[in-house]
């Protein structure tokens, strides 16, 4: 009898560790401590808000957010737990948390995240509206990239841009100007290119990257080409002008311009080459830039940033946006809101901004101003935010354009011709067929 | 017999209670998720919105069609079967030297193993300048040695790219195979070799009449193991090259994460995972056949 009452006592209790693990987080409390310091109640046991943070090349600015954030929690007596991870790591940590409906309140996404998981993320558009009343718009291309379904999904917190490199020492030395146009960009590189050498004129990914996806992306935009429709759902990739853009990109690469391995590159190849010596011209984040001063690296002097190259429609730079965004199973909607409020307050950016040095570029007009966007390194591509653009323009940033970009097609169609030497055409139909694949997933 | 009847159903009763936790974490960690992931499959599936529509084939079918999914198949099964190929064939030969005896040779049979042990991060970034075409190490062995003319971008070619990925592969896996092997062969009585010796049996002769039957369980087990493991494969090629140039070196794993995690489609994720679910299975029973038999 004993024996049997411990077997069925062990069996319940497994499966009520079972059970358990799938309890359900904690009600939300209906008191929200707001951006102010408004007191948590007291005889409540201690909140808790999980914070997901991206690390970014400037800790100052990582750290400051920490700090800030840690301050607010102390006047609202609720613990912050801030966890900064790599870039490399987060999508598949968000993703796990978001299908687990457990992880952090608040977190950091980037680029296309919002829109690929903004099922999973809260309304924030009362504290999006309150902040442009209070601030001026948001640059059209930040909106894009945190603004879904006509709900704001994330705040946008701070924009990434690839910005134009040029070594000064070496068009000095040939006398010649900063690249202005892509055609001025080809016979610039035809005079600078030294291979023999070991300097290469052109340093650029062709392979699934953040780099590579810019740069590509740019050139396309800049020579007319549109992936889809401003409707976001009809496909109109395939055109003379996205051919155009990608025989140009082909013919920088056949000219032997770019070194033979940037098919494979990933973002910290061209850092790792420009630091090298090896490359003329780049473009990147201003991260390089950023390393070499402190470094005291002497190529830091003969770094200098500007605007993209034009194409014949004009010139154009797309941005990463990082926004910051509330996870709807948060058990504490109300005041992880408040703390995102209290993070992008107008102080909270003005001083990220500053602590930042400038490196990660404003998402509003107003903070263009500040000193750190006056240096001279950094005053040229920053203006480049007025005209930034999301992936997925001219139409809206839908899941699909970011599911095209995030699978890298338009990197992969220019990589179809320098790798397996299809023909562009054939390339171009090889992509426009897996971005309709994608947006019929969509249309449907 | 009333009493033996109460006996029996007490007897079940206890079985079944001893026999509860492992079925319920069986069925909760193995049988539940596999199930979940053939669900999955069958639906429109998006991180964050779960299952919106049952969509039966059209995920498989979808896959099955697109340009990057055969790419990426292709490359699967050349990239498992190449690889377990040279690690069986230079495994079996790196165990044949260690299992003679000579000087620091258990200093060797440890050194052997580090390429097993090294995290696959940090080797793939090693390999990764290894290869590098901007004075990455093998170009200038190559040069020097005048093999080359001009640096070769080794992970930038369709052609170069996926040879990589897999030598590495190949540098990584066979020391598991050699250690492996080597237990084999211990097992092998030394008498025996010394009696086929007698008789006249050459070292050749001595490997295929001795040595092979002699490790040939411990061989087919680590090779299917390892063709599994293969299959699923997913770091090298993701911190290589991350599927690139083109896809050449695109994996399912690699495929699977883009389209899951990146583009935050699941339902379409699990069914490119679960194309090689056939292929495994048959391995799978193989191995457990084979088990079978040992016992």
């Amino acid at each position: 009898m004993l024996k049997r009452l411990v077997a069925v006592m062990l069996v319940v209790c497994m499966m009520i560790a079972f059970v358990g693990c799938g309890s359900q987080p904690p009600e939300s409390s209906a008191e929200s401590p707001g951006a102010s310091n408004a007191p948590a109640p007291a005889n409540t046991q201690k909140k808790k808000i999980s914070i997901l943070y991206m690390k970014h090349w400037v800790p100052e600015a990582d750290a400051l957010v920490e700090k800030r954030a840690k301050e607010w929690g102390e006047k609202n007596n609720i613990e912050i737990v801030f966890d900064s991870i790599a870039e490399a790591d987060f999508e598949m940590k968000i993703a796990s948390c978001i299908e687990n409906n457990t992880g952090p309140d608040l977190a950091l996404f980037r680029v296309t995240m919002p829109i690929i998981y903004k099922d999973a993320l809260l309304d924030v558009s009362d504290l999006a509206e309150k902040i442009i009343s209070e601030r001026g718009e948001f640059f059209e291309g930040n909106k894009a990239e945190c603004y879904a379904d006509g709900k704001w999904v994330t705040i946008p917190f701070y924009s990434i841009m690839s910005v134009w490199m040029v070594r000064t020492d070496i068009l000095q030395k040939h006398n010649l100007p900063v690249p202005d146009t892509y055609e001025d960009l080809y016979n610039t590189c035809a005079v600078i290119n030294d291979p023999a050498n070991g300097v290469y004129a052109l340093g650029e990914a062709f392979s699934h990257s953040r780099d590579g996806n810019t740069f590509v992306q740019n050139v396309l935009w800049s020579f007319g080409s549109e992936l889809a429709g401003k409707d976001g759902k009809t496909v109109t990739f395939n055109s003379p002008e996205t051919l155009a853009g990608l025989k140009y990109i082909v013919s920088l690469y056949k000219a032997g311009f770019i070194p033979p391995g940037a098919t494979a590159w990933d973002d910290s190849s061209n850092n790792k080459a420009w630091q090298a010596g090896q490359l003329a011209m780049t473009s990147n984040a201003p991260g390089i830039y950023y390393n070499l001063v402190k470094d005291n690296d002497p190529l830091a002097a003969v770094t200098s940033h500007s605007k993209w190259p034009a194409g014949p429609k004009g010139r154009f730079a797309l941005v990463d946006t990082y926004s910051l965004g509330i996870m709807k199973y948060t058990p504490y909607p109300e005041e992880t809101k408040a703390l995102l409020e209290y993070l992008t307050s107008d102080e909270g950016m003005t001083q990220f901004y500053t602590a930042g040095g400038g490196f990660q570029f404003p998402v509003q007009e107003k903070y263009m101003s500040l000193d750190v966007y006056k240096q001279e390194a950094l005053k040229e591509p920053v203006s480049m935010m007025y005209g930034a653009r999301s992936p997925g323009w001219p139409g809206p940033l839908t899941p699909a354009a970011a599911e095209v970009e995030a699978q890298g097609i338009m990197v992969d169609m220019v990589a179809r011709v320098l790798v397996d030497n299809l023909e562009p055409q054939a390339a171009l139909d090889e992509a426009t067929q897996r971005i309709q694949e994608i947006y019929d997933k969509y249309n449907k | 017999m009333q009493k033996k009847g109460i006996s029996n159903n007490k007897d079940k009763l206890t079985a079944y209670s001893y026999t509860a936790p492992m079925i319920l974490i069986v069925g909760g960690l193995v049988i539940f998720p596999f199930f979940w992931a053939i669900f999955m499959s069958l639906s429109q599936y998006r991180v964050g919105t779960g299952v919106t529509a049952f969509v039966g084939l059209d995920n498989y079918i979808q896959t099955f069609k697109s340009v990057m999914f055969q790419k990426a198949f292709r490359n699967t099964m050349i990239w498992a079967f190449a690889s377990v190929l040279f690690k069986v064939v230079l495994g079996m030969l790196l165990a044949l030297v260690l299992n003679q005896k000579f000087r620091m040779s258990g200093l060797i049979r440890g050194m052997v193993l580090v390429p097993w042990i090294i995290p696959t991060t940090i080797s793939a970034l090693v390999w990764v300048w290894i290869f590098n075409d901007l004075g990455g190490a093998l170009n200038t062995i190559l040069l020097n040695l005048k093999l080359i003319k001009a640096p070769v971008a080794w992970l930038g070619t369709g052609k170069t790219a996926l040879l990589s990925v897999v030598s590495v592969n190949i540098w990584r896996g066979t020391p598991f195979f050699a250690i492996t092997l080597l237990a084999g062969l211990k097992n092998i009585p030394k008498e025996r070799y010394e009696a086929a010796k007698i008789d006249g049996a050459n070292a050749f002769q001595s490997f295929v009449y001795m040595t092979l039957p002699g490790i040939r369980h411990v061989l087919l087990v680590s090779t299917l193991l390892e063709t599994i493991w293969a299959i699923g494969d997913f770091s090298i090629v993701y911190r290589m090259t991350k599927g690139g140039p083109a896809g050449a070196t695109h994996l399912l794993t690699t495929l699977t994460y883009e389209v899951g995690f990146l583009s935050g489609d699941l339902g379409r994720a699990v069914s490119i995972s679960l194309f090689p679910l056939p292929i495994l299975a048959l391995l799978i029973i193989a191995i457990t056949k084979l088990m079978d038999r040992e016992v």
